[in-house]
Parts: C-alpha cells; structure tokens; sequence
C-alpha cells in the first residue's frame, strides 16, 4: 500500500470551509424559510447573510484556483464509465467488488461525481448566489430588474436549498465508500490517500497516458519490458523520496513527467 | 493551516456581533433640537395687558381683545379646516368636494349635520347652531381653546361652542400660551363621545404619559406637544387625519427629524421602502384606557323599565349598551391590522348609492403592486397599521344611500332620536336638513371606517421584531396576501417536492447502508 | 484509544445539556415566558367552532375562568364561572357542582376554558392538564375575540351589577 498526496492545502481549505458555509446557510436559511426557530430569525438572518458573502469571496478564490491550476479539468462531466459506476453503487458494492474507476492525480473523480459536482458549479451554485442576491438587494433588484415580487426568486432559492440538502446527505453518506469507512475522509483532512501497490504502476502508466507522453517499444523482449518497468518503478520512488521534501510537493506532477522523459 | 481558521472564524464571529449589536439609542436625528437645548421662555407676559383685565360680558368680547393685537390671525383662521371643518378634497371619480366634519359621515355618531349645536362643542367658534353661522365674522373665532395655559377652560355641552358659566375669561386670557397636548386633547382625545373612542391612539393618558405610552410625549423624555410634529405655519396645521383626508398633501412625517436611514441595519432600512414606520412602532394602540372597535346602532332605542334612557357597562367598566346609540365593544391593548396605503382615500358622501356590503366609510388606497398608481404620481404603497371600526347603521333602503339621522335636540318633541327614540322622525327630519330624499324605509348596514395610527410610538424595544411577521402561523400580516413574504409564505410545490427529496435520499442512504452492512457480514463468510 | 475518548467526551457533553435543560426552577424575565411556555402544551379552539358547538347543542362545558365582576357584565352563553384564583380546588369538589346544579366533570369530559384574552385560560388549561383532564380546550383570544365577533351573543348578570344611573350618558 502506498499513499498518494492527492489534495492539496488549498483544496481541501476550500473544501471545509464551504462545507462550514454550507451547512450555515442550510441551517440558517431553512429557519428564515419559517421550517424551524432555534437560534431566532434576526440571527439567522445576519448568519445568513456574513456566511453568504463570506462563501463569496471564497468562490472568487476558488475560481482563481480552479483556473489556474487547471484542476477545473476534474469537473468536466464525462459518460465515461457512468454505467459501471452506477452499477458499481447499487449492486457491485454489496458484493465487495472493486472501484471501477480509480482515483488519479489528474483524475480524482469518478464520472457520477465528475456530472454531480458539474451541476453544482455551474448550475445550482450560481443560481443560489444569483437569487440570493436579488434577495438580499430585493428593492434595487425590483427597480432595476422591473420584478413584480419575490415568488420566482424564493422558489429557485428553496428548490435549490433543497437540492443542495440533498446533496449533502448523500455525499455524506458516499464518502463512506472508499478502502475503508473513514479513507475518503481522512484523504480530504489530510490530502494524502492511500492505494494499493498495483494501483500505483496504473497509476503512472495512466498518468502517462494523460500527459501524452509516448513510450515506444524497442523490442518485444519481455525482459526488456521488466527493465522498463523498473525504470519506471525506481524512477516513481525516486520522486517520491523528493516530493517528501516539501519545496516540491506543488511541482509534483512536472516532476514526474520530466522523470518519465 | 490552523491559524487560517481560527483568523477565518474570528473575522466571521466578530461581524456577527457588530451585526447584532443594539440599534439605540444614538440614531439621526435633524430639524429638531432636543429641549435642554432650547430656551423656551416666554416673550410676552399677557397678565400685564389691561385690555384683557377688563371684564368680558361674553365670550365674543375676549376674541375681540386678542384681535386688537393679533389683527391678523382671524384672516389665517378663517382659512383653516379647523374652522370650516371642511376643505376641498380631490377624489377618484368625484373630483374635487369640500370634504370635512361639516358633512362627512362616519360609523361613529354619523354626522354633524342637524345635530350642530352639541357637535359644535368641538368647534373653534361660538353659536355655530344652525346653517345661519356667520363663518366671516371674526368675532365668532374662539381663541383660547387652543391656546389657554390653566387648563381651566371648558366648553359646554349643547351650546354650540361656547364656554361654561364657571370658566374665568379674563384668567384664561392672561395666561395663553402654545397649544399643549391637553389644549389638542380636550376635542381630539374625546370625539365619538367619550375617551378614545374614535382614534384608539389618542386619549386622556397622553396627557402625562410615561415612555411605553408613548416615546415622543413621554414626561420624562422630550415631552413634545402636538404642535411640535404638526409643525403649524400662521395656523395653517400639517399632518392631517389619513382618515379624511384624500390627497397625500401638508403631511406631517416620521422621516422629516429621524431621516430616511433611522437604523443602524442596512436590512431595516430597506424595509422602509415599502413598510411605514408606524407598523413596527406601533405594535399595539389603546395602551391604557380601550377604545371602541364595534358600534351597532340597530339595537338603540331600548329603554329601563320606567321608560328612561340606560345603559350598561363591560367588565373594565366601558360603556357596551346606551339606549341612544345601541351595543358597543371596546377592547384595549389591540393589535392593529394592516393595510397597503399610499396615501391617498376616498370616502363616502352623503347620497353616495350604497354598493357592497360592508360599506366603506373610506376607502384607503393602496397595493402591493402599484406601478400603474406610482406612474399617475402616487406615493409608493406602504403597509400601514390600521384600527379597523365596525358597525352597523341606519340607511335606506329605497335610495340605498346612509341616512344622517337628525340624533340631538335640547328637549324631547323634537324629533331628536337622542330624546325621542324614533328612527322615521329623526331620519326623516335629517335628510330634509341635508337636502337628500327619504323614502320612509330604513334599515340598519355594515359598515367600515379605516383609521391609520400615528400615535403612541412604542420604545424601540418593544417594536415589532422580525419574527412578529416573517412567520407561517401568526404572521401580524397574515390578512395581506398579495406578496411573497419569506418565513411566512412558501410555494406547497416546492416545499412537497423539496422535502420529498430528503426523505427519499435519507431512506435510500439507509437501505443502502443496510445493505452493506447486512451483505458484506454475508459475504465474509 | 483517541476516538474512544472523544465520543465519550461528546456523551459527557450531551447527557450534561439533557439534564440542565430539564431543570425545573427556571426563572422567566416577565409572566409571557410563562404562558408561553404553557401554550406549547395545551390545545386552543377559535371562536367560530366554539359556536358551532353551541349551536349544535354538543355536550360541552364551558368554564369562565375571570374574576366574578367581569364575569357577571358579560359572558358567553351556557358559562359556568370559576374564577382562576379556585379552579383547581373546585374543579374536583363535589359539592360546587351540586350547588351550581350540575354534574362534576369527569377527567375525559371535553371542558373549554376561557379568560378575557387568553393568557389566563391557558395557564387555566395548563394546571387542569396537570390535575389529569385530558379533553381541556381554551378559547383563543378569550371573551373580547368573543365579544368582537358575535356582540349581541351574550349574557349578563344584571342584577349582581352595583351601578348608580347617571342620567344621560354618551353623548356629547
């Protein structure tokens, strides 16, 4: 088994501190919905409203982020595979069978998360922003939007709060289908995620495959594919003894498509 | 990576408590000067002058000496409502009318019209009987009802104005002064016939009341008269009542010393826009002494055994039967209703057709959505407290139009339902005064007048807070139901929809755990 | 070891809140927090089914829980008066019932309770709750929601009235 730094600091900073902001603005906005009164609506309100600017700010980073390190590459939504995923979560599972896609550096996420996450980016996360904004300008939004009244922002709003719920519960529950209960989890806290020792040849062999580095075969010795292999094998463990050093943990990548070179 | 979240939460904990800090009591505050600010001795000294130590046959001789000096001042009265208790009133679809207590009708005594010479205890005249009233002779304006300092003046009842026996003239004379809350009091605390009956707002507590009365006038406090927010310019009195009044002119508002941004909330602020200031601030009216919310004249006319007028009184002691004015309701501590108002009205006139049931007295103007009303150059609608009098009166049948009753005269055989307790004689009598028709039938009709509160501001404390509306079971504005209020208002599609969603992936996330659970033992083995 | 320590740390903690929030000697800012408190326990009925159950002759009985001046100036037809001060001592006390000429509860009867407002039935109902009747009601908002609604549906105890007559009254 070997671990494998997946997340990094950024990520999963971005990462807790939205499920923080979202589990704020659930809870805060379900009870200025009127479907419960604990902490009172003037609080929920103001909550409400530091936590959605805060998670504002936070999406404007993210978006630097995502773009400049081109990790929005992980969100395009695939149909790669999407049947055996969904197969792989309702009767796979239950047999013990293993993950039919497995986690990259390059690719971290399996096709149905790949399309979940996508819909949440583009689609339901901007329109909460979108109608929360309107919400909270409701006067300006009336004058300069001409609207007649609030029914179709709350209704997106709601809707999307309830999707958003949703989601939350049952990406709580998924996370629990990793090696172990609490694998996934720990490999967001931590960034490091472990694989087994076969995981890690595909692991680079796939790497490769992305990057569009080209090995050609010399010959068909068999032996001479072994030596290959060790090189590749020596030339990963190389790197990793230099990514434990931690100026290059964030060249991690270049670092191993040079070393394939 | 700690230190990131531990400056994160403190930056989000410490917003949050700026947020909720208090509102109080340091807010804008401009065209005012706060009392300990103001020296407010008086210039003059009236028991000084020997015109007013000379005795006065009448009360006529005693305007006659405030105008030896103050020439002027009957030219600004003559040209005030409070004097021809009326004035020109533009309304929808009935142009301009002269609109005032001279020939208004209410569902309260109904109206002045043949019942002038006790009505006219109220008015700032004397002898105003009859249609013959000289409205041009200055010597009829009575000056010190406003204006006396001993609070010793009175009027009489049934003598169209004028003072009591007992009232010193010269005493009052000397000591004028400022109209104080008392001076406005003594009419507008008592109309309808009693304390607060008519306003709900408006009573004999306000005298010298305490801050949760009524911040503004609080003894305590800044102790404002009347005159002091209806800023009076040569008696010409701003701020007019919403009920009588159709045109959204010479108002007197909230905004002109507090300023159009009072809170410290940006959220506050924008519910300005479109919800007055008194909905939040006054949460609830006849804080002390009940008002009357139900007046059913059908059921008047019911004498005690010898024949004799009586009447009988509710547990706090408040009147709730007269056998000349039928069954009442008062009730205290009351929770307005609310309506969208902006500003303008309509009213009833007499020889209006009654059309729908109940009637409506006046008529406040005003929705939620009202671009078409702003673009003809009305204010935008606002959400108004509301004390909503009920009644039932006398109309008739035939003409459907509302019968002004002739209801007082001094003795009995006059046809005074007050004495003689026959609707026919005393509708029959009214209307002829007015000029109308009547068939000779009459019943009695439901009815509505929308008073819109102003007074007895409560402390900012006991304002309404957020949850008093934005809630689904009680909202204080459960009645207006053409806009979307959030956390009182929810789409059932969305909310099925949505909550279905929960409980399916709940269900579904537990099956599938089960499962895992249940199998993966199985296949261990 | 360590994920031991925190659930039985998180077990502490909750079984801690459990216990302080059931504490009985809670002390309230002003007598709403009181009633409100009660409220969340006891049932209310508006003014509009009350009267259909009258209307309909329904088996019900009907407890004026207000002071006996205010009760004697006005009540809702078919009350009995209890004042608050001894309803839990003659609720169950044979012999008021008999000398008010009717039959004494029984715990399941249905029995609505009303004040002049509301707050007092429902500190009313509250202790009724307590004393084990089941089927307890209070009208919301009292006698005046009454009063507002239906004004000429009431009865009066006139001669327990001390009144002098003062002559004219009402007018201006």
């Amino acid at each position: 088994m070997k671990k494998v730094y997946l997340y990094k600091k950024f990520e999963r900073f971005w990462h807790w501190s939205q499920t923080l902001l979202i589990t704020v603005l659930i809870f805060t906005g379900f009870e200025i919905h009127g479907t419960t009164n604990i902490i009172g609506y003037e609080s929920a309100v103001n909550l409400h409203n530091i936590a959605a600017w805060a998670f504002l700010v936070l999406i404007v980073f993210a978006i630097f982020w995502h773009v400049t390190t081109d990790e929005w590459r992980q969100y395009m939504p695939t149909l790669n595979n999407m049947k055996a995923q969904l197969d792989y979560y309702l009767i796979g599972i239950f047999n013990n069978a293993p993950h039919p896609v497995k986690k990259r550096t390059l690719s971290k996420l399996n096709p149905l998360q790949r399309v979940t996450y996508f819909a949440l980016k583009v689609i339901i996360i901007p329109a909460m922003v979108i109608s929360g904004l309107l919400y909270m300008y409701y006067n300006d939004a009336f004058i300069i939007f001409e609207i007649e009244n609030l029914d179709w922002i709350a209704w997106v709003h709601t809707l999307g709060a309830y999707l958003l719920l949703t989601f939350l519960i049952v990406h709580i529950y998924l996370i629990t289908t990793g090696h172990t209960l609490t694998s996934n989890l720990s490999a967001m806290v931590t960034g490091w995620e472990t694989v087994d020792d076969d995981e890690v040849k595909e692991l680079v062999e796939e790497a490769i495959e992305e990057t569009g580095l080209k090995i050609k075969v010399v010959n068909d010795n068999p032996e001479e594919h072994q030596k290959l292999k060790n090189l590749v094998v020596k030339a990963m463990k190389e790197t990793e003894d230099k990514v434990n050093d931690d100026k290059l943990k964030g060249q991690k990548e270049k670092k191993n498509k040079k070393n394939k070179k | 990576m700690k230190r990131a979240i531990i400056l994160f939460l403190a930056i989000v904990l410490s917003a949050n408590l700026i947020y909720s800090a208090d509102t109080l009591p340091d807010f804008p505050l401009v065209n005012y000067t706060l009392k300990i600010n103001r020296n407010e001795k008086p210039s003059v000294k009236h028991s000084k002058f020997e015109i007013l130590q000379q005795p006065f046959e009448n009360a006529h001789e005693l305007t006659k000496a405030c105008l030896s000096c103050h020439t002027e001042r009957d030219k600004e009265i003559m040209a005030t409502s409070h004097w021809n208790w009326e004035r020109s009133e533009q309304m929808k679809g009935k142009g301009v009318v002269p609109l005032g207590k001279k020939n208004i009708l209410n569902n309260f005594c109904i109206g002045t019209m043949s019942n002038e010479k006790t009505c006219t205890r109220c008015h700032i005249g004397y002898g105003w009987e009859d249609k013959n009233f000289d409205f041009s002779d200055p010597l009829n304006i009575d000056c010190v009802v406003c204006h006396d300092q001993t609070a010793t003046y009175l009027k009489e009842k049934g003598q169209a104005g004028y003072p009591k026996e007992s009232v010193d003239l010269n005493y009052v004379a000397q000591n004028v002064g400022p109209p104080t809350r008392n001076n406005c009091g003594i009419c507008h605390f008592w109309g309808g016939g009693g304390n607060n009956v008519k306003h709900g707002d408006l009573e004999i507590s306000m005298e010298n009341p305490g801050r949760s009365i009524d911040v503004h006038m609080d003894i305590e406090g800044e102790n404002m008269s009347c005159v002091e927010c209806h800023k009076t310019e040569k008696h010409n009195i701003t701020g007019k009542l919403y009920a009588l009044s159709s045109e959204d002119k010479n108002r007197t508002y909230c905004i002109d010393c507090h300023t159009e941004k009072p809170h410290k909330d940006r959220i506050l602020n924008e519910h300005i826009v479109r919800i007055a200031c008194q909905t939040c601030h006054i949460p609830v009216y006849a804080k002390q002494n009940a008002t009357k919310m139900i007046w059913d004249w059908s059921t008047a006319g019911r004498l005690d055994d010898n024949g004799n007028p009586m009447h009988e009184s509710d547990a706090d002691g408040n009147h709730n039967y007269l056998s000349i004015k039928g069954n009442f309701v008062y009730d205290d501590h009351v929770i307005p209703e609310y309506m969208w108002f902006n500003g303008t009205a309509n009213h009833y006139l007499m020889g209006d057709k009654i059309e729908s049931v109940p009637l409506q007295m006046n008529t406040l103007y005003g929705k939620y959505n009202d671009r078409d009303s702003r673009k003809n150059g009305d204010a935008i609608s606002k959400i108004w407290p509301v004390k909503v009098h009920r009644g039932r009166q006398i109309y008739d049948t035939v003409y459907k139009t509302l019968i002004q009753p002739k209801l007082w005269s001094p003795e009995k055989g006059q046809g005074a339902y007050w004495k003689d307790f026959d609707w026919d004689i005393a509708s029959e009598l009214g209307m002829e005064y007015v000029g109308l028709q009547y068939s000779g039938h009459y019943d009695f009709v439901e009815t509505e007048m929308y008073w819109p509160l102003n007074h007895m501001v409560s402390p900012a404390d006991q304002s309404l807070k957020c949850i008093d509306c934005h809630q689904r079971e009680h909202s204080r504005l459960h009645a207006l139901t053409d806009f979307y209020l959030p956390g009182r208002d929810f789409s059932p599609v969305a909310e099925t929809a949505g909550v279905s969603l929960i409980l399916a992936s709940l269900i579904g996330v537990a099956f599938h755990a089960f499962c895992r659970i249940f199998l993966k033992s199985k296949c261990d083995n | 070891m360590k994920r031991y320590n925190l659930l039985r740390n998180l077990l502490i903690i909750i079984v801690i809140s459990i216990i302080s929030s059931c504490n009985d000697k809670k002390v309230y800012e002003s007598v709403d927090g009181i009633v409100a408190d009660a409220a969340v326990s006891v049932t209310s009925i508006n003014v509009e089914n009350l009267k259909d159950k009258i209307d309909n002759g329904e088996m019900i009985l009907l407890i004026d829980v207000r002071e006996p001046n205010e009760f004697n100036a006005g009540y809702i037809p078919g009350a009995v008066n209890i004042p608050r001060g001894v309803l839990e001592f003659k609720i169950s006390n044979e012999a008021f019932w008999e000398s008010a000429m009717l039959y004494m509860p029984l715990t399941d009867e249905e029995i609505i309770v009303y004040c002049k407002k509301g707050k007092r039935s429902i500190l009313a109902a509250d202790v009724l709750q307590k004393l084990g009747y089941t089927n307890i009601t209070f009208l919301e908002g009292g006698w005046k929601k009454w009063e507002l609604t239906y004004p000429l549906m009431y009865e009066k105890n006139l001669d327990h009235n001390s009144h002098e007559d003062a002559g004219e009254v009402g007018g201006c």
